[in-house]
C-alpha cells in the first residue's frame, strides 16, 4: 500500500511544520501550506492528497469556505478540521459542509493518525477500490 | 445607573469577552506548538535515527523554540492579567504607554488574522495620569478594530502616544493602506460620547491624506470628577 498523502493547511506555520515532521517520521507524505488560497493553488497544480488537514480560522479564505472550494476540485478528498476554537459551532458547521471529522488543538497524535487512516480508507472506498483506481 | 452608562457597561463587557477569547485562542496555539515540539523530541529520541549527532542538534533547536514560545505565552499572560486588573477601580493612576502596550499585545492576533501590521510608537517621559484605563483601552479598541477590519491586506495601523497641549496625554491611531468603507457594526454614537465624557476626552479625525486615516484622542490627566461608577 502506498503512503497516505496529506495536505496540511494552517497559518500557524510552526505548528504545521512540526506536525508534518512528526507525520513524515511515521511515513505519511505531507505537503504544508499556510493559507487556504495556497492550498487551492497546489490542488490546481495537480496535487491529489488523500486527506486535507485544515485549520478553520485563517487570514483570507477561512477553512470552512476553503473546504467547499477544495471539494469542487476533488469531491472525494476527505478533510479533517484542526481547530483551536473552543466553540464547537464552527466545527459542527464544518461537518455539515462535508468534513470527515474535527480535532481540537492541542491534538493527540495517535488520535489524529487514527482519523487520517479512517479518512483515507473512506476516500479509497469512494474512489472505487484499492489505490483509488476507478472500476 | 443611567441608560448610556448601562449600555456602555454592556459594550465594555462584550469587548472584554472578545479580548479574552482572542488571547485564549492564542494560548491554545502556543500550547499546540509546544506539545508538537515535545512530541517531536520524543519521536526523535525513541526513533531509529542512525545519526545521533543530528538528533541532538535537532532537539537543541526544538528546545530553543519551545523556550521562545513559552516566553511569548508569558508576555501574553502578563498583558491579559494586567488588562483584567485595569477594571479593579473606576479611576486609577496609570501610564498611557502601559495601557497601549498591553492592548497592542492583545490585538496582535486580531491584526494578523487580517494581515495587518499593528505597531506602536511610545512617547517619552509621559507623566502618570489619573483616569479610567479600562475605558481608555475600550475606546482605543473601538477606534482601532474597524480600521484593521477595513484595511486591505498589507496595511498598517500605528498607535502613537505623546503629550499634547497642556501636557494631557494623546493617542494617535493611524491607518495606512487601501481602505474599504468602515463597517457600520460598532456601537452607537452615544457610546463614544459617553466614553469621551467619562474620560474627559476629545477625539478628532483627519482624512486629509489619501490612504491615511488618523484619529487623535486626548484625555484628561485628572478625570476623577466625571467618573460615575
Amino acid at each position: 500500500m502506498s503512503a497516505i498523502e496529506i495536505l496540511l493547511v494552517d497559518d500557524e506555520i510552526e505548528f504545521a511544520e512540526t506536525l508534518a515532521e512528526r507525520l513524515r517520521l511515521r511515513s505519511f507524505k505531507v505537503t504544508v501550506v499556510s493559507r487556504a488560497d495556497e492550498a487551492l493553488t497546489v490542488l490546481d497544480a495537480g496535487l491529489r492528497p488523500d486527506v486535507v488537514l485544515l485549520d478553520i480560522k485563517m487570514p483570507g479564505l477561512n477553512g470552512l469556505d476553503a473546504l467547499g472550494e477544495i471539494k469542487l476540485r476533488d469531491p472525494d478528498v476527505e478533510a479533517i478540521f484542526l481547530t483551536g476554537h473552543s466553540v464547537a459551532s464552527s466545527s459542527i458547521e464544518g461537518m455539515k459542509r462535508g468534513a470527515f471529522d474535527y480535532l481540537m488543538k492541542p491534538i493527540d497524535i495517535a488520535e489524529l493518525i487514527s482519523k487520517i487512516e479512517q479518512a483515507a480508507e473512506k476516500r479509497k472506498e469512494k474512489s472505487g477500490g484499492a489505490d483509488g483506481q476507478s472500476v | 445607573m443611567s441608560s448610556p452608562d448601562k449600555n456602555l457597561c454592556q459594550e465594555q463587557i462584550a469587548f472584554q469577552g472578545r479580548i479574552v477569547a482572542g488571547a485564549t485562542h492564542e494560548f491554545q496555539n502556543h500550547l499546540a506548538v509546544i506539545k508538537e515540539y515535545s512530541g517531536l523530541i520524543n519521536d526523535l529520541l525513541n526513533g531509529k535515527q542512525a545519526d545521533g549527532k543530528r538528533v541532538i542538534k535537532r532537539c537543541s533547536e526544538i528546545t530553543a523554540t519551545i523556550n521562545e514560545r513559552a516566553n511569548r505565552a508569558a508576555v501574553l499572560a502578563d498583558a491579559l492579567n494586567r488588562f483584567a486588573h485595569r477594571g479593579d477601580a473606576a479611576v486609577s493612576a496609570f501610564r498611557i504607554n502601559d495601557a497601549v502596550k498591553d492592548l497592542i499585545v492583545l490585538l496582535q492576533r486580531f491584526a494578523s488574522q487580517h494581515n495587518i501590521a499593528l505597531e506602536a510608537k511610545y512617547g517619552r517621559r509621559l507623566a502618570e495620569v489619573i483616569n479610567n484605563p479600562s475605558l481608555l483601552q475600550y475606546l482605543v479598541f473601538l477606534l482601532t478594530a474597524p480600521l484593521i477590519e477595513s484595511l486591505g491586506e498589507g496595511g498598517k495601523v500605528t498607535l502613537s502616544t505623546s503629550a499634547g497641549k497642556d501636557k494631557s496625554p494623546e493617542i494617535e491611531i493611524k491607518a495606512e493602506g487601501t481602505t474599504s468603507s468602515l463597517a457600520d457594526t460598532g456601537p452607537a454614537p452615544e457610546i463614544f460620547k459617553e466614553c469621551l465624557n467619562q474620560l474627559v476626552g476629545n477625539l478628532s479625525l483627519d482624512t486629509a491624506k489619501k490612504k491615511i486615516r488618523k484619529y487623535t484622542l486626548s484625555i484628561s490627566s485628572l478625570a476623577e470628577t466625571r467618573q460615575i461608577r
